[in-house]
Order: structure tokens, then sequence, then C-alpha cells
């Protein structure tokens, strides 16, 4: 008799194979009831080597042959000696297993300074330099690419802890930005956003990943322990594991309320001044860490 | 009281821990290194079990956290 893996919210068990099922037709029903992939579309999928992206890239590559095509994967190296190396190892193994074309963008080689960097200079939170720097670099290079669409691995457990963590600081306007697909339709220079892995827990992508045997390792970021999401992910573990289904809850009322999140966000996409990237405000916040971190070099 | 061999593989060690109960489960096992069995998911000889799987001294037993990345 085959082993039973998982155990959902409603009590149903899942083999080996009946889950792998689940999991990838739960995916390909988030894709297609948010219209994530239209058939002219050009997916640049954002990896990073860990299990959330190779996961994704792995389904997504499969919709993508079947057009005949080759799916396209970004790697943004933001410059984390002794972790980030070791996830470019894995991603390009991943690829060229799967036949998959990656490319791969140095933060040092860009901007000549990394993370690490940054962070002995400036007094920043990682992740924040960390995210602009991925997010700057995601949207350049995957135009480049000729991306019409950028898909990330964001899973479920990524989008309660963000709703929670705007909440908790006053900010619950910026959720407008969240949800499964994101970024402006409009401007021609801002490549929009998919989850596909949107309302996948990150137990169930490990789970996923562990059963696919994905040459991943299930490592944290140095930077990103004993940090505000960190302790938010904590206390929602426990949530849920005294009351199954806390971040479905989470997830499924936020999906609700988005819309109108959406009408009473009103911010514009410009093109810094600087560098001519798309930008909320006449300077990126790109090129206003660069200022921040050529300043403090002279400091 | 039998003892297990537990790979931890966040903080890649093994971790001696040991059970009053009878026929223990990964869900006991859990308990005593007071994980939270959301945030983990284990094998017991290199296969994907749920938290209900009895287990035995002579398991290969890993602790895999489930968060990961940045």
């Amino acid at each position: 008799m085959e082993k039973i893996v998982y155990i959902d919210q409603s009590k149903k068990s899942y083999t080996k194979s009946q889950f792998i099922r689940y999991f990838e037709a739960k995916v390909l029903y988030t894709i297609r009831k948010y219209d994530m992939i239209d058939k002219n579309d050009e997916i640049v999928a954002a990896i990073s080597g860990g299990k959330d992206s190779v996961a994704m890239s792995h389904i997504l590559n499969k919709i993508i042959s079947k057009r005949g095509q080759q799916l396209k994967t970004l790697l943004i190296d933001e410059g984390i000696p002794g972790y980030r190396d070791s996830t470019i190892t894995d991603a390009i193994k991943f690829c060229k297993d799967e036949s998959i074309a990656l490319t791969i963008i140095s933060s040092k080689k860009e901007f000549k300074f990394g993370l690490t960097d940054a962070l002995k200079k400036l007094k920043m939170n990682p992740c924040t330099i960390c995210g602009t720097m991925r997010r700057y670099l995601l949207n350049k290079y995957a135009r480049k690419l000729g991306a019409t669409k950028i898909a990330t691995g964001h899973n479920m457990d990524d989008e309660a802890q963000t709703i929670l963590m705007n909440q908790y600081k006053g900010n619950a306007n910026l959720s407008a930005k969240l949800g499964p697909v994101t970024g402006v339709k409009e401007h021609k220079k801002f490549i929009r956003r998919i989850k596909p892995l949107y309302f996948m827990s990150e137990k169930e992508v490990t789970i996923y990943s562990t059963l696919k045997a994905f040459p991943v390792k299930y490592t944290e970021c140095p930077n990103s322990r004993d940090t505000f999401r960190s302790q938010v992910r904590d206390q929602l573990n426990l949530l849920e594991n005294s009351f199954s289904g806390t971040k479905n809850g989470i997830i499924n009322s936020f999906l609700d309320v988005l819309p109108i999140l959406k009408t009473k966000e009103h911010s514009k996409i410009v093109e810094c001044l600087k560098c001519h990237e798309p930008s909320a405000r006449q300077t990126c916040s790109m090129c206003e860490l660069l200022e921040k971190y050529s300043k403090s070099l002279h400091q | 009281m039998p003892t297990f061999m537990v790979y931890i593989e966040r903080d890649n060690k093994n971790v001696e821990v040991s059970i009053s109960s009878a026929k223990p489960s990964i869900k006991d096992l859990l308990a005593m290194l007071k994980i939270n069995p959301v945030s983990v998911i284990a094998t017991v000889n290199n296969e994907v079990c749920i938290e209900e799987e009895k287990i035995s001294s002579k398991d290969s037993i890993k602790i895999i956290s489930v968060v990961s990345g940045g």
C-alpha cells in the first residue's frame, strides 16, 4: 500500500502520486483562474535555486514546452557569499537537467556592490536593500529577455505574512500591490508579475519539492533570521497549528477586499529621471540606494 | 525508553531523542523537540511521511524546515 505523504485541511489523504497530481493541478488552476498566461505571453520565471522558484519553474516549463518553446529563467545574484553561491549551483543544475534557459545577473557587476557590501556601509534592513536590488534587476533584465510577465515563486505563506506585516505597520494600503497578479498594466517598461504558487502553502511546496527530488537545499537566507517577517511567520505558524486553515482564511478574505484597496491606489508609474527605469517617484528606489551607498563611501 | 537519532536539516546536526510513548509517532518526536509541525516535513527512511507515522529506533529520520529562502 502506498504511503500517505499529506493530509489536507479537510482531512483528505494523499499518496505520493496523488499529491503530485493535486499540487500541479492546483497551480494550473491558479494560472487559469487569474489568466496568468496568455497565448501571446513571454514568461520569464524569476529563479533563485530555492524550492519555491524551482517548483514553479518545473511546472511552467511543462506549460511552455507544450508550445514548443523553452522556458526562460532569470536569477539575481544579490551578493550574499556562502548562501547565494550555493543556490546558484542548484539553479544551474536544475535548469540543465530540465533544458531551461538561465540568465544570471549579478548586483556586484551591475552596481559595483552587492548586498553584503551595502550592509557594511548602510544601516538599513537587509530585506529592503535586497528587495530593491532584486525588483529593479528583475524588471530591467526580464524586459531585455522579451518578457511580458515575470513569474515569481511567492507562496501562500509569503503573501499571508506580507498582508499581516502591512496591517501591523499601519500600511494596509500597500497591500493593494499584492495579489496573484500584480503590476501596472499600462507602462511599457514595467513588467507584470504572476504568482502561480499563490494558493500553495510553504509546507506543500516543500513536500512537492522533496517528492520530485529537486536539487535544492532547504536553507534560509542568513539575513532573514530575527526579522519582523520571521516573527510574523512564527506566530502565523503557531496559529495554523492550533487552528488549521488560518492562512487560507487570511488569503481568501484579503482577496475579497483587494478590489476595494485597488480603488484607493492612485500611484502612477513614471520613468526615473536618473536611470529611466519605471518608478513610483522621480528618483527610483534603486537610484536612491545608489546615492546613499555612494555617500557612505565618502564618509 | 526508546531512543531516536534524528537529523535536523536546518541545523545540519543529529540529535538524540528519548520518547516514553510505547509506539511513538513523528508528532511525538516533534513535540519532544519543541518543533511546530506546520514548520517542517519529516522523512522516515528517505520517504516523506505524515506526523501520524509511527517510528522505531532503527528508522533513519530527517526533519526538514519548510522555511527556506529569503
